[in-house]
């Protein structure tokens, strides 16, 4: 497991101050994490910089990105990236957003589509689905942590974190994303009961890739959360948990790759 | 000094091979392991050794925890107002209905109006942080619950105190937009407040808002810190000195007889620390919003890094995390919780010279708010332990006067 550290590229929003990894050129991809900021070691980005260029921002409160007192709440993020995707000097940009982030990608190519590209969602977040008393996607702040590891990867002892080998520093940060992640989508529990009925606005070509053994949140969800959006491509990729992107980066890659053309 | 007399009514009759394979005795065991038959004969036995205080000229305490085996005082406001028909003459602190839980903080200020004037003016409001479990029984965002604390207070002290017709309430927490509570408080304002909590932070913002500061279980160091923590931000604040009256401490309590019969006593109290305790990782050390993330190298991991051992204490920030404090309880003996200041036992001479050390130790404080029944304890065994304290060692600390320290 590699050590997460800080990043060392900034951009200012507003009068906010993200830390962002910044990688490769081409086509611009504006890439939303999901439960944590994305490593800067991730193979599929470099696989994916071959051909574009990254930029994925830290959600405020998540890695080194500061976040204000009164900014809490998924209303906020999703404004604050549709501001930044206007700030970008590229025309349109492939909109990437994993888990947690694709809820906000969601979110924002139901809102306005204009700097949109192409909208990529993996294993996202976003919808309610389920009866009343069906969850989901998984409490990952009310079940035990074995469970949470299990249910997060196909392969959890090759790729999950392991918290004795971690760095302090990287420990600090892992522990702050989570705080975030609670602020944002504890309640209603990572889900905005608006927006399914919003998805059919969205107007871009939209590919929804999932990881086949996702225990967080399940194709079968992943599937019907495609079937919302206007001729969504709905693809699962085998070998992977909730983060294809990490377990199986070369068919994630090539995936995206080919999608984004 | 004054004293108080609790109980948190555990219910410890669960089998232990069911206790041993659970992960958390709290907010997820079912509650098919909670008979209400032994309920009801627990709740009246407590309630007769309330009454059994209130004879004995000892006030009485009630405190509130969710959904394990811990207590069965899920309810608060409840038992206040049993008490506040049924008792007759001592003070009744309400330590207290866990406010960041609840939605509706103008409801909370209406149960402790109503029990403040069934009582006569005897009604006292503690406010208590909430625990991980208790996050999870409730449903609520454990990530700002302090600052959720701290408004709901607000709240609930303005509706207590305010006396002109409706207000309005438009926070960051909590939205009311027609607050007038009736009956208005037989106390004017209100009640005296009190506040529970161990870290310095929280202690600075008691201390500011002068209530009244208890320390519950911990040890006479972390005790003293949290006391001059709340005297500092008051000079710092410019605000006046106060005397021992606005501290308390909470402390497992049993007096016999004998020695012999007092410790027996005690250790009986330390079920609550040995088995009451156990909370699932993820409603204690992982759960988001509970320690400062600095603290994570030192809770996250399960062993210690290479070279390093755990610190029990953050010298840079003098917290001991809630979960910490919790695994270094649940191993103690008689013996070391006697040491550390958590027990107070044995004869009445003992127990008197021992709450008297710890005094000493911390800069005095003026309420001694006793959990004297816990565990296996019987009801006989408890009586005869309230009726001891009360007329042996119950007198003496009284006559400990409310002082400001030079």
């Amino acid at each position: 497991m590699p050590n997460r550290t800080a990043l060392t590229d900034r951009m200012t929003v507003r009068d906010l101050t993200l830390e962002v990894l910044r990688r490769g050129t081409g086509q611009a991809i504006l890439a939303l994490h999901g439960l944590q900021p994305i490593d800067t070691d991730a193979r599929f980005l470099d696989l994916l910089s071959r051909q574009a260029e990254i930029i994925a921002p830290s959600h405020p409160g998540f890695g080194d990105s500061p976040r204000p007192a009164d900014f809490d709440t998924v209303y906020d993020l999703v404004h604050l990236y549709l501001d930044l995707l206007h700030s970008l000097p590229h025309e349109r940009v492939t909109l990437l957003g994993f888990s947690f982030g694709g809820w906000l990608a969601a979110e924002m190519a139901a809102a306005c589509c204009h700097r949109i590209d192409k909208l990529v969602l993996v294993d996202p977040f976003g919808i309610k689905l389920g009866g009343r008393e069906a969850r989901d996607i998984l409490d990952v702040f009310n079940v035990h942590p074995d469970t949470v590891r299990d249910s997060e990867w196909h392969n959890p002892d090759r790729f999950a974190p392991d918290f004795n080998a971690m760095s302090d520093a990287a420990l600090v940060r892992y522990a702050r994303g989570r705080d975030a992640l609670c602020l944002y989508g504890f309640q209603p529990y990572m889900y905005n009961p608006q927006l399914k009925r919003w998805l059919a606005r969205i107007a871009v070509p939209t590919l929804v890739l999932w990881g086949a053994s996702d225990g967080i949140v399940s194709s079968k969800y992943g599937r019907a959360y495609a079937g919302l959006i206007p001729n969504a491509r709905f693809t699962v990729i085998d070998g992977a948990g909730h983060h294809p992107e990490i377990e199986q980066a070369d068919a994630f890659a090539d995936h995206v790759a080919s999608f984004i053309g | 000094m004054e004293s108080w007399w609790q109980c948190e009514i555990p219910y410890p009759f669960v089998p232990k091979d069911v206790l041993d394979a659970t992960d958390s005795v709290r907010a997820t065991l079912p509650n098919k392991w909670c008979d209400p038959k032994v309920a009801a004969d627990l709740y009246h036995e407590v309630l007769d050794e309330f009454l059994l205080c209130d004879d004995e000229g000892m006030n009485v305490l009630a405190i509130e925890h969710h959904a394990g085996i811990n207590s069965l005082m899920g309810a608060n406001p409840m038992f206040v107002g049993v008490l506040a028909r049924q008792t007759r003459k001592v003070r009744i602190l309400s330590l207290g209905t866990l406010v960041s839980l609840r939605p509706d903080p103008v409801r909370i200020a209406e149960e402790y109006a109503t029990a403040d004037v069934m009582s006569r003016g005897r009604l006292e409001i503690g406010f208590v942080k909430s625990g991980g479990t208790e996050m999870a029984s409730n449903h609520t965002n454990p990530v700002g619950n302090l600052e959720r604390y701290w408004e709901a207070i607000d709240l609930i002290r303005k509706a207590l105190g305010h006396r002109e017709g409706a207000f309005s309430w438009e926070g960051k927490y909590f939205t009311h937009r027609h607050v007038n509570i009736w009956p208005r408080p037989w106390q004017d304002p209100h009640p005296r407040l009190w506040s529970a909590t161990g870290d310095p932070y929280t202690a600075a913002e008691v201390g500011r808002r002068g209530m009244v500061h208890v320390l519950v279980l911990r040890g006479p160091d972390g005790t003293k810190r949290a006391y001059e923590a709340h005297r500092r931000a008051r000079a710092e604040a410019g605000l006046p000195k106060v005397s021992t009256d606005n501290f308390a401490y909470a402390a497992f309590v049993y007096a016999g007889e004998t020695e012999e019969e007092g410790r027996a006593g005690g250790e009986k109290l330390l079920w609550f620390l040995n088995t009451s305790l156990k909370s699932a990782p993820q409603l204690s050390k992982f759960l988001p919003g509970t320690i400062p993330p600095e603290l994570a190298p030192q809770v996250y991991r399960s062993g210690p890094p290479p070279g390093a051992a755990p610190d029990m204490t953050n010298a840079e920030k003098g917290v001991v995390p809630a979960s910490q404090n919790a695994r270094r309880l649940m191993s103690l003996g008689v013996d070391e919780a006697m040491a550390q200041g958590i027990l107070f036992c044995g004869t009445p001479d003992s127990v008197y010279r021992q709450i008297m050390d710890f005094y000493d130790k911390v800069g005095g404080f003026g309420h001694l708010a006793m959990i004297g029944r816990s565990g296996f304890m019987t009801h006989e065994e408890s009586v005869k332990g309230i009726k001891l304290f009360s007329r042996e060692v119950a007198p003496r600390l009284r006559e400990v006067r409310p002082i400001i320290p030079a």
